[in-house]
């Protein structure tokens, strides 16, 4: 309860910027006055009375300086002083500053698009039901989009990545340790779509045979 | 002759609230003189750094101030305990003095007393 006062205390008096200086200088001020007073009752000359009162307040710089720590939060001012100074500088030497953000800038958009670029090609795993256990029958990397079929002739022989469909049905009946051997159609064909009932413009989009358990295998629907 | 030490702040405010406590509202240069009678020459501080203690004591609930006239006719702040204030400083005593007997009793074992 006490700290939790004090600190409300302390931020009450931040946000509205309340500095207790008048209060703490009429404070002083007050205190040397009285002592200075009984000093002269004690037998000193005004001038001396009043000296010696100084002196045993001691330093008033460090009070203040003490006083206004308890007063608001210093951690938080002496933060935002050198947020303050720190822009004044940059405002003094625009070089520098367009130098350090254009640094900054470049840096931090590079770093960005190598990091999208590595997480869509090699973090992120495909949209499908259990993307560990997929896996691709073949040894080029030539799939989905590619029409060129080659197999078997000129320098591309030896290849083994494009099946015909008698071939993956034997595979299929063939395979046990997988669950399931979908099959897709090599290339693809292009097609106009329009949504039923809409009247803009057909869209293009790419289409291509599957076997009848494709989406099963992949565990998506259609 | 003695070493003359800082009073550490915590105690500082212990003996304001103790000084309130017997001698009831009180502005910030007589809680200094009441104090430094009794600490004397045993311990020396500046009697400025009574004021952000003051504070301090004040942000906590512990101490109500407010202006008001002193004896010769200047404007001065008066320090009074609060509610709080009182329950702060016997928890507090209650504390110095634990810590005080156990001290004490520990320095009073001999050799012999432990074999």
């Amino acid at each position: 309860m006490r700290m939790l006062n004090r600190l409300f205390a302390r931020v009450w008096n931040f946000a509205f910027g309340r500095r207790g200086d008048e209060r703490l200088r009429e404070e002083l001020e007050g205190y040397v006055a009285m002592q200075a007073q009984e000093n002269v009752r004690a037998g000193m000359t005004p001038t001396e009375a009043r000296r010696q009162a100084l002196l045993k307040l001691g330093a008033v710089e460090a009070i203040r300086e003490q006083y206004h720590e308890e007063e608001g939060l210093p951690l938080l001012e002496h933060l935002l002083h050198d947020v303050r100074y720190a822009f004044r500088q940059l405002r003094k030497s625009p070089g520098f500053t367009l130098t350090a953000v254009l640094t900054l800038a470049l840096g931090i958009g590079a770093t960005t698009a190598i990091f999208t670029l590595v997480q869509q090609v090699m973090l992120q795993s495909l949209p499908v039901d259990r993307p560990d256990q997929l896996w691709r029958i073949g040894d080029q990397p030539h799939c989905c989009h590619w029409a060129g079929y080659s197999q078997d002739s000129d320098d591309n022989s030896g290849d083994w990545n494009l099946f015909p469909w008698e071939a993956y049905k034997l595979f299929r009946a063939n395979t046990t340790g997988f669950q399931n051997l979908a099959a897709f159609q090599a290339g693809n064909v292009g097609l106009a779509v329009r949504h039923a009932g809409s009247s803009g413009p057909a869209e293009t989009a790419n289409g291509e045979f599957v076997s009848g358990n494709f989406f099963q295998t992949l565990g998506v629907s259609a | 002759m003695k070493e003359k030490r800082d009073v550490q702040q915590g105690t500082l405010a212990l003996m304001v609230l103790k000084t309130l406590q017997v001698l009831g509202p009180l502005h910030g240069y007589g809680i200094a003189r009441r104090i430094a009678q009794i600490r004397e020459q045993l311990l020396s501080v500046n009697q400025g750094t009574l004021y952000p203690v003051l504070l301090r004591l004040e942000q906590e609930g512990a101490v109500a101030s407010e202006w008001g006239p002193s004896e010769n006719n200047r404007r001065a702040r008066f320090y009074r305990l609060t509610r709080a204030g009182e329950k702060l400083l016997e928890a507090e005593k209650r504390d110095w003095e634990q810590t005080a007997a156990i001290i004490a009793r520990f320095f009073e074992v001999k050799a012999q007393d432990l074999a």
